[in-house]
């Protein structure tokens, strides 16, 4: 395989293999997301709670959430919704295109891939809509500068990020309005007070607060932070955040709710996990992000049908279990993915993808007609070289507005997409 | 008997933690012994006539760091990556360094000139570009601004080799981010000087070669300057000329004079600091050395006492690996660097692991980037991982090769028993460099749940003693400068 950035570990350890990581990384993600996972039945056990926490955030639990699926890496639109029906696609990936007869739901011109499967039972339901070469609407091939780009969605010198200005907007004021479980606050992040990030939930805790300490160290701690930041001088440049810190601190730890018993699928699960929690446990939550799997596919697609139904359906089975699991919630929750960008139309020599351009966004939960395809398909270029790549017909941003407008009707959609004139995509009607 | 370590008086205090990576007791002797917060500052101006057997032994334990690009290119495995000793090295240099002034302001520059360790292409070329950028850091501006646009690792990084004139990459990166900045100047600008950057070309055995042949010719006109350009065998020399030119119009004097006192002053420096800076700029060529003096010697930075600025978690983690870390020794910190890498990353602001951030921009000066719940919070958890040697949830951290202090290291001098009260009057005096309140030694006495007049020895429990330390790095009073 080629070598590759880790999007787990940012600069710290680059060379590292397709989806598993970099060995450094893979050693914290042990600690993090198992000594998480291991935590959260820890504290359920202890404290018998078989019912919803009564935290002071369940009187917001009405909200609606948007949770963003960060697809880092590029990932292969066409090998999810397949476009059997343009000439070009098997003629192009003669090893690694998803055989027609893999191929479920959809039309005469497209197909979902074997990876999309375990979405059947919501898009029978009409809950799943995908949308069809989207993405930036100026190519960019760098990982960087287009994750920035997408991110950052048209924001200018103060690099803020777009569910930045979103959950800064007076309608959703809250500190954890918008919360990634991501290492790092990603740039989309950026720009709010009202956002935060932990790998999980115990990363938004003040050290001695979790429940790997006795409660009186965590007593101590807290008093000592309360006490500490409160009486230092407001004109201390922290003091804000340190307050807010504990405010954190304090949700993040009220967040108690049953064990589900909804099983997740390795890899992502543990964040769809964390995040179905967060809902559950009637945290104001706003907007969501997780990162999953990493699909920088320069190499070793395998025939298409198995590696992406391997590796993309394992993300699919986290997406279904994740409704299943906000059970209720489900009738607020709206989830979107996305990728930096698509993948060249024509295989590579190493049964892989360079970057291309076009990619496929997955829309699902409340508010989404779904059960289709939406988006205009400007048919592929028949040349390996760049300019075939899948064009962009839709601008991403066209989805994003539209849920924003559609599901967040307190947020003005205009200035969390500043100068951008959406096109109508009717993928979220209500 | 307690006697209670001196602490410096507030300008004392000033001088060394606007100027370091954080106060220790060893820096208030040299700074007395030097006879003085001016005497100290221009002793440290002259750093390579200073002794720094501990910064030079953290460089030594990463065997990528002396290896030229070539040799680099030529291994068969890259693991450890030269990226990784890079920062790794720069970590432990700036915690251990006795050139802080110099440490100081070589991350001032790398962060200006800044190349990204994401991404890998500039890998090979990172050992060369820091070291080239430490030697320097406090010589004159033009001369780092040649240096840094000459060097492979921001020509890789800013992908300008093998470029025709519609390659603005660098030309934009370095009027908007290494001088003039935004606003100054036009995209005709942008045009003009993409022109002057053509001609090299990338080699694969990692030295860049000038090729006359891919020169774009004809006249260039640009902020002021003139080349007719028609000579393709003098690019390099058409270049050196127009980046000399740059480095001293006053709009590049003024942003980077500003930068110079938002680090070192306020947030928001005063305008009158800023015009002096200029004007030492203009009589000293852009003397860093000289510019430097006039700022510590301004009445700005004396009124700057006890208007603190907010660490960076940079300044913060490497403040506090400063208390910890003995030595490097001959071993490899790299996971010491990892475990920072962790929590700023995984916890905090991806930003401020160093040269993390894969923008050309480099980690953020203001303060509104790093003043953020998750990057307080993590802090919180990276002084007690740092302080006990193990992760909330993890095994362990093997610092492979590294001296660390252990209680009985932090414990006051000549006194087996003190009261929890003496102790935590030491450990503030030590860490904060100011004596604590007696509210303040009763608030870190009670967050470890100790009460002030109970009597303790080295031989206390570890984790105890580790949450009174906790407190110390965790209050508002560590986390300035």
């Amino acid at each position: 395989m080629a070598s590759q950035w880790c999007f787990r570990c940012a600069a710290m350890a680059r060379e590292v293999m397709v989806v598993d990581g970099c060995g450094s990384c893979n050693e914290f993600e042990g600690v993090s997301r198992r000594g998480f996972v291991g935590l959260a039945s820890a504290i359920s056990v202890v404290a018998g709670l078989e019912v919803f926490a009564a935290s002071p955030a369940a009187a917001a639990s009405g909200r609606n959430v948007l949770v963003v699926v960060s697809l880092r890496g590029g990932i292969d639109g066409m090998s999810l919704l397949v476009p059997h029906g343009d000439p070009a696609y098997y003629k192009a990936r003669p090893r690694i295109g998803v055989p027609r007869d893999q191929l479920w739901g959809g039309d005469g011109f497209f197909g979902l891939g074997p990876a999309l499967k375990p979405l059947q039972r919501m898009w029978d339901e009409k809950k799943v809509a995908l949308v069809t070469a989207t993405g930036l609407s100026q190519v960019n091939r760098s990982h960087f500068d287009a994750m920035a780009q997408l991110e950052m969605a048209g924001s200018g010198s103060d690099r803020s990020g777009w569910v930045g200005r979103m959950t800064g907007a007076s309608a959703l004021a809250d500190k954890m309005a918008g919360v990634s479980l991501t290492r790092g606050l990603p740039t989309l992040m950026r720009g709010s007070s009202n956002t935060v990030n932990g790998a999980d939930l115990n990363g938004l805790r003040l050290s001695g607060l979790s429940a790997a300490y006795p409660s009186e160290v965590a007593a101590a701690r807290r008093k000592f932070w309360s006490s500490m930041w409160g009486e230092v001088a407001t004109s201390h440049p922290l003091r804000p955040s340190a307050l807010e810190a504990l405010a954190v601190s304090d949700t993040a730890s009220s967040v108690v709710s049953p064990t589900s018993t909804v099983k997740y699928d390795g890899g992502s699960g543990g964040s769809f996990a964390a995040m179905a929690r967060l809902i559950r446990s009637g945290v104001p939550v706003s907007v969501g992000h997780i990162e999953a799997g990493s699909w920088d596919t320069h190499s070793g697609m395998g025939d298409g049908a198995s590696w992406m139904g391997y590796s993309f359906g394992s993300v699919a089975s986290n997406i279904d279990a994740f409704f299943r699991d906000i059970g209720d919630s489900a009738s607020r929750v709206t989830l979107v993915t996305i990728s930096e960008f698509g993948r060249r139309t024509a295989e590579n020599s190493s049964g892989g993808l360079e970057h291309g351009w076009g990619n496929t966004m997955i829309v699902a939960g409340a508010g989404v007609a779904g059960g289709r395809v939406y988006g205009r398909w400007p048919g592929l270029g028949t040349k390996t070289d760049v300019d075939s790549d899948l064009q962009v017909t839709t601008d991403y941003r066209s989805v994003f507005y539209e849920v924003v407008s559609r599901r967040f009707p307190g947020v003005s959609a205009r200035e969390v997409f500043p100068g951008f004139a959406p096109s109508p995509v009717g993928v979220v009607t209500s | 008997m307690y006697r209670p370590l001196p602490v410096p008086t507030r300008f004392e205090r000033h001088v060394l933690s606007r100027f370091t990576f954080g106060y220790t007791p060893e820096l208030l002797s040299d700074l007395r012994r030097a006879g003085g917060p001016y005497a100290w500052f221009d002793r440290q101006l002259d750093a390579f006539s200073i002794p720094d057997p501990k910064g030079d032994a953290a460089l030594a334990g990463f065997d990528r760091m002396g290896m030229s690009a070539p040799e680099i290119m030529a291994l068969p495995y890259r693991n450890p990556a030269p990226s990784h000793q890079d920062a790794a090295s720069n970590v432990v240099r700036r915690a251990l360094s006795s050139r802080q002034v110099h440490e100081v302001m070589h991350d001032f520059w790398r962060n200006l000139f800044y190349v990204s360790v994401a991404g890998a292409s500039a890998d090979p070329f990172l050992p060369s570009f820091d070291a080239g950028m430490r030697r320097r850091a406090l010589t004159n501006f033009p001369s780092l601004l040649r240096y840094a646009t000459a060097h492979p690792a921001m020509r890789t990084f800013l992908s300008s080799y093998n470029v025709g004139a519609g390659n603005e990459n660098h030309p934009r990166e370095l009027l908007e981010l290494h001088t003039l900045g935004t606003g100054k100047y036009t995209e005709a600008d942008v045009k003009s000087v993409a022109k002057l950057f053509t001609g090299w070309a990338y080699h694969v055995n990692g030295r860049p070669r000038y090729e006359p042949g891919g020169r774009v010719l004809g006249p260039v006109r640009v902020l002021g300057f003139y080349s007719a350009n028609s000579d393709p065998a003098r690019g390099p020399q058409v270049l050196a000329q127009f980046l000399t030119h740059l480095a001293n119009l006053p709009a590049t004097r003024y942003a980077v004079c500003r930068r110079l006192a938002k680090r070192f002053v306020s947030e928001r420096p005063p305008h009158s600091l800023v015009v002096k800076l200029t004007r030492t700029w203009a009589r000293t060529d852009g003397d860093v050395r000289a510019i430097l003096r006039t700022l510590v010697r301004s009445e700005e930075f004396r009124a700057s006492v006890d208007k603190p600025i907010a660490k960076s978690p940079q300044y913060d983690y490497i403040g506090a690996i400063r208390h910890k870390l003995v030595s490097a020794g001959s071993g490899n910190a790299l996971h010491l660097v990892s475990v920072m890498y962790w929590y700023t990353d995984v916890l905090g602001d991806a930003d401020h692991g160093v040269y993390g951030w894969f923008m050309p921009n480099g980690y953020g000066e203001d303060v509104s980037r790093w003043a953020t719940p998750s990057v307080l919070l993590s802090s919180t958890r990276f002084h007690r991982a740092l302080l006990t040697g193990r992760r909330e949830y993890g095994s362990p951290f093997e610092l492979d090769g590294c001296v660390v202090r252990e209680v009985r290291d932090f414990w006051p001098r000549g006194a087996a028993v003190v009261t929890v009260s003496q102790l935590v009057d030491h450990l503030c005096r030590r860490v904060w460099g100011r004596a604590p309140s007696r509210r303040e030694i009763w608030q870190i006495a009670s967050s470890a749940g100790l009460l002030t007049s109970e009597s303790v020895s080295a031989d206390m429990p570890e984790s105890t003693f580790w949450w009174l330390l906790s407190g110390v790095f965790d209050a508002p009073q560590w986390l300035v400068r």
